[in-house]
């Protein structure tokens, strides 16, 4: 379990079940601009309850720690420039670097991402609830920034399992799409089915009317001498047709049997 | 023909209909005649098929369209419709040997899933009337037989085509 992110409004039930809840009261309260919420959980030099200061020292230390070491760990898988600047805006830098991490720990080769797979895969759960915590070094003018940051990872986090990998909006979109996709391909396919029953049962009907014809036909001629016929011998001509149809259909009737039977008639 | 019409018409109307099928059109690969919505693999339709064309007139004549309407990809039809083959001035009760060919014969080799590829018949107001297009791909059908004055289809007639591996679609049972 990664430590928990400190609450926005200062009660210390800070509960491991209360995640969600702790994270949908920092997503509103990074949504407001002026919440002494807000800055209490994201300044670090907040002055407006010390008790709330007091609790996220200790807390920010340990994150910070691991944060040091995950960071360590992408500096080790990409070729990212160490983050040297100093100041607020080192901390804003890493939250960037933390984005392009997490964004490109998916985007990554499954040929290089064997052996950095494993290092990163744990890791994310854990910078989620460092991007809430992290907000505490940084100062109320970069409030705007982290605020676009921090945003999307906790509402997309409550869309998904926090077992699962966090993802930002690409990854959703892209399972979406892929949702679509398979489901205009069922579609199709349910489509060239139904139009090959119909063609099936369309056929069966043909023959079995021309086979009626025929049979009709086979009796006249058989009983009289028909003048439309030519030379050579109707009876057997018609019959002969008569043979094949009757073939055809049977095919016909066996295909449609199995058809219906897969639509489950 | 009420059966046989709304077949195609939930296949392939949206794209190439209305339809106003009165001519028989028969087509032939390899002496198989070609059914609606059957499986042809590109192994199947590498020369050009045998077209008979119905009428009783040879006074009329049409001109023959086959187009693909999932190229390259059914998810992803980007070069919808691709034509194939075009033959103009095609007397009725003849078939395709007497007609002029505008387009050769391009045999299908679909590389991602299930194709649709359909054969249509427009009747000509005269003979010599119709002019090859431009290119291939992104063809349009219907603009095409409003150019000409072709008017809406009398045959139409298509098949389901895939690659020669393909597994996809209709299960066999025996």
């Amino acid at each position: 379990m990664w430590p928990t992110s400190p609450a926005a409004d200062g009660n210390t039930n800070t509960n491991t079940n209360t995640n969600t809840k702790t994270r949908a009261r920092l997503s509103s309260s990074s949504s407001s601009s002026s919440s002494l919420s807000t800055s209490s959980s994201f300044s670090r030099s907040s002055s407006s309850s010390s008790s709330v200061a007091v609790l996220q020292t200790p807390k920010r230390k340990t994150m910070e720690e691991v944060w040091k070491d995950m960071n360590l760990a992408t500096l080790a898988n990409e070729s990212q420039p160490p983050a040297a600047v100093s100041g607020d805006t080192r901390h804003f830098f890493r939250g960037m670097i933390l984005q392009d991490f997490l964004a490109s720990a998916f985007k990554s080769p499954p040929s290089s991402a064997v052996s950095s797979e494993k290092p990163q895969l744990p890791l994310p759960p854990t910078a989620l609830s460092l991007t809430s915590g992290l907000c505490g070094p940084f100062g109320p003018s970069n409030l705007p920034h982290h605020t676009a940051a921090s945003s999307p990872f906790s509402l997309s986090t409550k869309k998904q399992n926090l077992e699962d990998a966090p993802s930002c909006n690409a990854e959703s979109d892209r399972h979406h799409k892929r949702m679509m996709k398979n489901r205009e391909s069922a579609a199709r396919s349910r489509a060239r089915k139904q139009a090959y029953t119909n063609e099936l049962e369309l056929e069966v009907a043909h023959r079995a009317e021309e086979n009626a014809k025929l049979k009709k036909q086979n009796e006249e001629s058989g009983n009289g001498c028909s003048d439309s016929q030519k030379g050579f011998s109707s009876e057997n001509f018609i019959s002969a047709i008569l043979k094949k149809n009757t073939a055809h259909l049977h095919m016909l009737v066996e295909s449609l049997d199995f058809q219906l039977r897969d639509l489950g008639f | 023909m009420s059966n046989e019409s709304s077949s195609l018409i939930s296949t392939i109307g949206d794209i190439l209909g209305p339809f106003n099928l009165s001519v028989p059109l028969r087509i032939t690969y390899n002496n198989r005649p070609v059914i609606n919505g059957c499986d042809l693999r590109p192994s199947a339709i590498l020369n050009r098929p045998m077209v008979e064309v119905g009428g009783d007139d040879f006074r009329v004549f049409y001109t023959l369209v086959m187009v693909n309407l999932d190229a390259p990809n059914p998810s992803n039809p980007t070069l919808r419709e691709y034509l194939h083959w075009m033959v103009t001035d095609i007397p009725a009760t003849t078939n395709v040997t007497f007609g002029r060919q505008l387009i050769s014969y391009e045999s299908p080799r679909p590389m991602m899933g299930i194709h649709r590829i359909v054969f249509m018949l427009f009747r000509q107001l005269g003979r010599n009337t119709v002019f090859e297009p431009d290119l291939r791909h992104n063809f349009s059908t219907r603009s095409f037989a409003q150019e000409y004055n072709l008017s809406l289809p009398v045959a139409a007639v298509y098949f389901n085509c895939q690659r020669e591996a393909g597994s996809g679609g209709r299960r066999f049972h025996n």
